[in-house]
């Protein structure tokens, strides 16, 4: 059977007809081949008439362009043999000189893992001594000083580089000859992590030009809408852009699926999700299905399972779990059955987006818009690694904004890339990377400020100040006595991973805010579809203890977020209320869970973890004393409409100002706390704030408009999971009331007055 | 300074950061079943006497400069000035006849090529003493002219790698052969610093043999624009003297000097010779003991303790006390802690020349 009959089903039969928003066609494009200007050496040549090969034009151009000594960023499609394009080139450089190195970063261990199978097969099929060995948390201390003198391409991830730059010297042969550095899926590193990415390169390039050296930096990403500027702000020197792709393409089919057709409320995002995995499973298709959590990807898995069992009689093991948190020799054993053919369907969270191999698959299924355009055709994209027709189904969650696309889905196609925003001036990560900086070679206003720019001597006297850096002859040195790459994580996320240990066995790790989320004293973990209850959390040891259980319920936490407003720092009127931006303070306490069966609400019970407190930037309105008696008059809920915008403001942002949802954070109360005002606070779910409320606000208008729009288009009459109801809302999505949502969020946008627009 | 600046907040929050803390665990109720993991840890006695300490020293050099604190003088390098405080000290100084070391050496039948423990006793028990006696032995003759070859024609530095590579680095027989260099190419090294790599050094503790005494030289770093100058100058005494004794040197004195060169961008060489006392105190008293810290090791060899010694592991947190208040009282049990670390491998080393403990 073929994808044809699946696409046939989506249009005919009944069962998923009426789910079928819309299908979009992608036509199939012809292959694209290039000539260069002179021959690869003949290994190189060998290796590629070996492997049946004939060179695109966008390798072509990388080939050339890496040859003249030119910083590029690939952003061809996904399976447009980017790997080779750039591989070539940098083997052909290491050829020519027999002492050069060179660097590949990949955002994770495990794609670090796949291109070393690559190298070594390059390594071995051509005869090059490249040595290629992956240097990262899990290599032993015993192999250590043999690859930093003996390899002369090293894999690695951006957590490894940061913690290995303060012993640069035992890496000094390397660095000397360092000369390509490639960034492998660099749209990965975008937002907070991208901004501490950004100075984290910048301090390997001010050390290798401490060893007189300056490497070429070469990027490979998804499609973005700035390319070129987010390739020279992450790197920090000019960049040129190859985008024009030269591969050839099948003809891929879109379905828009929603669940949720006429506001009917019955399904369920991951059941629906379940069962078209199934569905084309049992069509001889070899699916991957995305999912936003961990724990979806365990339910979907368990309910494929058990569905293959009771109604198909099939083998259960076609179909497998695979996410972060995984051991490796478990992801590796997952990867091999699926490349083998032992299994048909992955459930995998967004770990297997970033192009880790696991053979051709004729169709991909996403459950929920995965929060960019970007990752959504990466995501797509996977299927169809051949010119064979693919498939590939978005399937809406009943939230706010995959309803609207689902209301809207031509809008869906024609939405643009997302830009990828670096911040250079976030004075956290600024003044966290000088520190680092300054505990590996001593940082000079004069020599470094072309690496953290203008504001590098107010960073330095400012840390000076507090003793953290000395000034000295040779520039400012560290002088903390925490190990300042410990102090500076690259991410919000905590660098303290919790093990996860069954009878003595660890079954997987977790960071720190998920296992508050998630792995709190009795909660149930899920992991290869077995239930599993957590019976202690060793806040000192890092270690969760859990026990296998075999019950039906599961557990949900309930978070209280409490706001305070440090200082406004810039304001301005939008409709009948003034809109500020600020620093405010978040206070995030998980104070109880509860125990679900299905959707009910069994019981409640008291949790006690430490509160996380962290300071950040946010927008925040007072709603007018107006709208307040509008409101009221109508016998209608107040704090119902203040609750009801935040959460329908928060699920448009994204779209706005590219970040996820989980970016953002939300706080509304009708008597604000210290103010008594009745507000909403809208912050960056990241200390130090990462733009995306400062966007918002000035973006505002545009936002509310969107928002208003949602709310008014929605068909439910108290609001819904497609308007104003949040998925990760913690308090239970209680107040809310949508007139009042709509009366509040017309008052952002007018500034006639509301009560003569509603007395009318 | 800049007021208002955006900075100044984040150079707080990192402040607060470091200060809330810490790089070692504080053992409660003294357990010593709850200690020995990765991270160093400190009895909860240990962490609340030194705080008294600090306390205690703070007060009473309150208002006092270093200068005044500490007898010691400016030194001028190239680097610019540091601050260097010279004790001499009463350890007895032993003089090894190198020709009864030489006689010990031989005694050691397992030296000769082809020669194991087993072989050993066996010839050992058919009268062969020494690897002299062994030149007209049928089959060994030949290694054992070669062996004493070695031991007789050869330099102190020759006979030591000789044996270290027969045996091992901390057998007793090789730090009784270095007893064979000359007393005043020795060089005691200690160093305290902020914490485990890419932070600075805070005192460079050295201690060599003058006039058949062993004398300590402590550079203390006064502020961070003195740890160029200190390590200098501690360097240059690493080249005149090239046999570096150390406690665990192997693994973080000697490379720790070597990383602080290279943060200040120039290349150090490893010594030509080093006796790490770590692994032969380990070897000789390590089994009977629950840690193997300087302190713990000259307890049980040497038997003195310390009754104030300040844990290494709290080093950084007096000094940034220091560094914050500016008074000199908490660098008074830093550098007294780190005078007696220097003159213990001194007196460790001058015990494993008298022979096996």
């Amino acid at each position: 059977m073929t994808v044809a009959d699946v696409i046939s089903k989506f249009r005919n039969d009944p069962e998923y007809c009426r789910q079928t928003a819309y299908i979009e066609t992608i036509t199939a494009r012809d292959a694209l081949h290039g000539t260069l200007t002179k021959p690869l050496p003949r290994p190189l040549e060998t290796f590629i008439s070996h492997r049946g090969l004939s060179l695109y034009t966008h390798q072509c151009d990388a080939i050339e362009s890496i040859r003249d000594g030119k910083d590029i960023i690939l952003t061809t499609a996904t399976a447009s043999g980017k790997t080779l394009a750039f591989t070539l080139p940098i083997i052909e450089r290491l050829f020519n000189d027999p002492n050069a190195t060179a660097l590949y970063l990949y955002p994770t261990k495990a794609l670090c893992h796949d291109q070393l199978k690559t190298l070594l097969d390059i390594e071995r099929l051509t005869g090059i001594s490249l040595n290629p060995a992956i240097y990262d948390g899990d290599t032993p201390a015993g192999r250590r000083p043999l690859i930093r003198s003996g390899s002369r391409i090293v894999l690695s991830n951006p957590y490894e580089l940061h913690n290995i730059l303060p012993w640069h010297h035992q890496w000094s042969g390397f660095l000397k000859n360092l000369d390509a550095v490639v960034i492998d899926e660099a749209h990965q590193y975008r937002g907070v992590f991208g901004s501490n990415m950004a100075f984290v390169i910048r301090r390997l390039r001010r050390i290798c030009s401490h060893y007189g050296n300056d490497p070429l930096m070469v990027l490979s990403s998804a499609t973005i809408a700035n390319p070129e500027e987010f390739a020279r702000r992450l790197t920090g020197k000019p960049v040129t852009c190859i985008s024009s792709d030269g591969s050839p393409r099948g003809t891929k089919n879109f379905v828009i699926y929603n669940p949720f057709p006429d506001g009917d409320m019955s399904g369920t995002t991951f059941r629906e999700s379940g069962k078209l995995l199934r569905m084309c499973m049992n069509h001889d298709l070899r699916m991957l299905c995305f999912t936003g959590s961990r724990k979806l990807t365990e339910l979907i898995t368990l309910q494929v399972r058990d569905d293959l069992i009771r109604k198909d009689n099939a083998d259960p093991a076609l179909v497998s779990a695979y996410r972060a948190g995984y051991l490796p020799e478990e992801r590796r054993e997952i990867e091999d059955r699926m490349k083998r053919g032992l299994l048909r369907g992955i459930v995998s969270t967004n770990a297997l987006e970033v192009g880790i191999d696991v053979g051709c698959l004729d169709g991909v299924i996403m459950t929920g818009f995965p929060g960019t355009i970007m990752s959504t055709w990466q995501q797509a994209g996977r299927a169809g690694r051949t010119t064979a027709d693919s498939l590939a189904i978005l399937v809406a969650h009943a939230d706010p904004l995959d309803q609207y696309f689902m209301h809207h889905p031509e809008q869906f196609f024609r939405s643009h890339h997302e830009h990828a925003i670096i911040d250079l001036n976030n004075p956290y990560i600024i003044s966290g990377q000088v520190l680092c900086a300054a505990a590996e070679l001593p940082v000079t206003t004069g020599n470094d400020d072309r690496f953290f720019g203008k504001d590098l001597e107010r960073v330095l006297s400012s840390l000076a100040g507090e003793h953290l850096l000395s000034e000295t002859r040779r520039g400012y040195i560290y002088s903390g006595s925490r190990r300042p790459v410990e102090l500076a994580n690259l991410s919000a996320i905590s660098s303290i991973t919790f093990k996860v240990m069954c009878n003595g066995k660890t079954l997987e790790t977790m960071d720190q805010s998920q296992a508050f989320r998630e792995a709190h004293e009795g909660a149930i973990l899920y992991h290869q579809g077995e239930k599993y209850q957590v019976q202690s959390m060793d806040f000192d040891r890092h270690v969760i203890r859990v026990e296998r259980v075999d019950v039906d319920y599961y557990t949900k936490p309930l978070k209280s977020t409490e706001v305070r407003i440090i200082r406004e720092e810039k304001n301005r009127k939008v409709g009948n209320s003034r809109l500020s931006f600020g620093e405010v303070t978040v206070t995030e306490h998980c104070t109880s869970y509860q125990v679900m069966l299905y959707d009910t609400i069994i019981s409640i019970e008291p949790l006690s973890l430490p509160p996380v407190t962290f300071n950040t930037r946010a927008l925040w309105f007072v709603a007018s004393p107006e709208v307040y008696s509008v409101i009221e008059d109508r016998g209608l809920d107040f704090g119902g409409g203040l609750h009801g915008a935040e959460h329908a403001l928060i699920a448009v942002m994204p779209f706005h100002v590219m970040c996820d949802r989980r970016d953002i954070g939300g706080f509304s109360s009708t008597a604000f706390p210290g103010s008594g005002e009745p507000m909403v606070v809208i912050y960056d779910g990241f200390p130090g704030g990462i733009g995306l409320a400062e966007n918002a606000f000035a973006k505002f208008e545009e936002i509310v408009k969107m928002t208003t729009g949602l709310v008014r288009d929605c068909r439910c009459e108290r609001g819904c999971p497609s308007c104003i109801y949040s998925p990760k809302c913690g308090n239970d999505n209680q107040p809310l009331d949508k007139q009042a949502t709509d009366i509040l969020l017309e008052s952002l946008q007018e500034s006639v007055s509301v009560e003569a627009q509603y007395q009318a | 300074m800049i007021s208002n600046s955006p900075y100044d907040a984040v150079s707080r929050q990192w402040r607060s950061k470091i200060d809330e803390s810490q790089d070692f665990r504080v053992v409660r109720t003294d357990s010593v079943f709850m200690a020995g993991f990765s991270r160093p840890s400190v009895f909860e006695s240990e962490y609340r006497k030194a705080h008294d300490l600090k306390t205690a020293f703070m007060k009473k050099h309150e208002g006092m400069a270093v200068e005044e604190v500490f007898h010691g003088r400016s030194i001028y390098t190239p680097e610019g000035e540091c601050f260097e405080i010279t004790t001499p000290t009463d350890i007895r100084v032993p003089r090894p006849e190198p020709e009864l070391i030489k006689h010990r050496i031989l005694e050691d039948l397992t030296l000769v090529r082809g020669i194991g423990p087993v072989t050993a006793a066996e010839l050992r028990r058919k009268g062969h003493r020494t690897v002299e006696d062994l030149v007209i032995h049928r089959r060994f003759h030949d290694g054992a002219k070669e062996c004493i070859n070695r031991v007789l024609d050869g330099k102190p530095g020759e006979i030591v790698s000789f044996i270290e590579r027969r045996h091992s680095p901390s057998h007793p027989l090789a730090i009784l052969a270095s007893g064979l260099f000359e007393h005043d190419t020795y060089l005691f090294l200690d160093l305290e610093t902020m914490g485990f790599f890419s932070r600075p050094v805070i005192l460079f503790g050295i201690a060599s043999i003058e006039d058949e005494r062993v004398v300590v030289r402590q550079f203390l770093v006064r502020g961070m624009e003195e740890e160029l100058p200190a390590l200098y100058q501690t360097l240059r005494y690493l080249q005149e003297k090239p046999v570096v004794v150390s406690y665990n040197g192997k693994t973080f004195d000697i490379p720790y000097l070597i990383s602080r060169s290279a943060f200040y961008g120039d290349m150090m060489e490893k010594p030509c010779h080093h006796i790490d006392l770590l692994h032969a105190s380990r070897r000789s008293a390590g089994h009977q003991l629950q840690d193997c810290r300087l302190a713990t090791i000259e307890q049980h060899l040497l038997g003195t303790s310390r009754p104030h010694d300040l844990p290494g592991s709290m080093v950084p947190e007096f000094y940034e006390t220091y560094l914050q208040s500016g008074n000199p009282g908490p660098l008074v049990p830093i550098v007294e802690h780190n005078l007696e670390d220097v003159a213990s491998l001194a007196k460790l080393l001058f015990l494993f020349f008298e022979g096996p403990t």
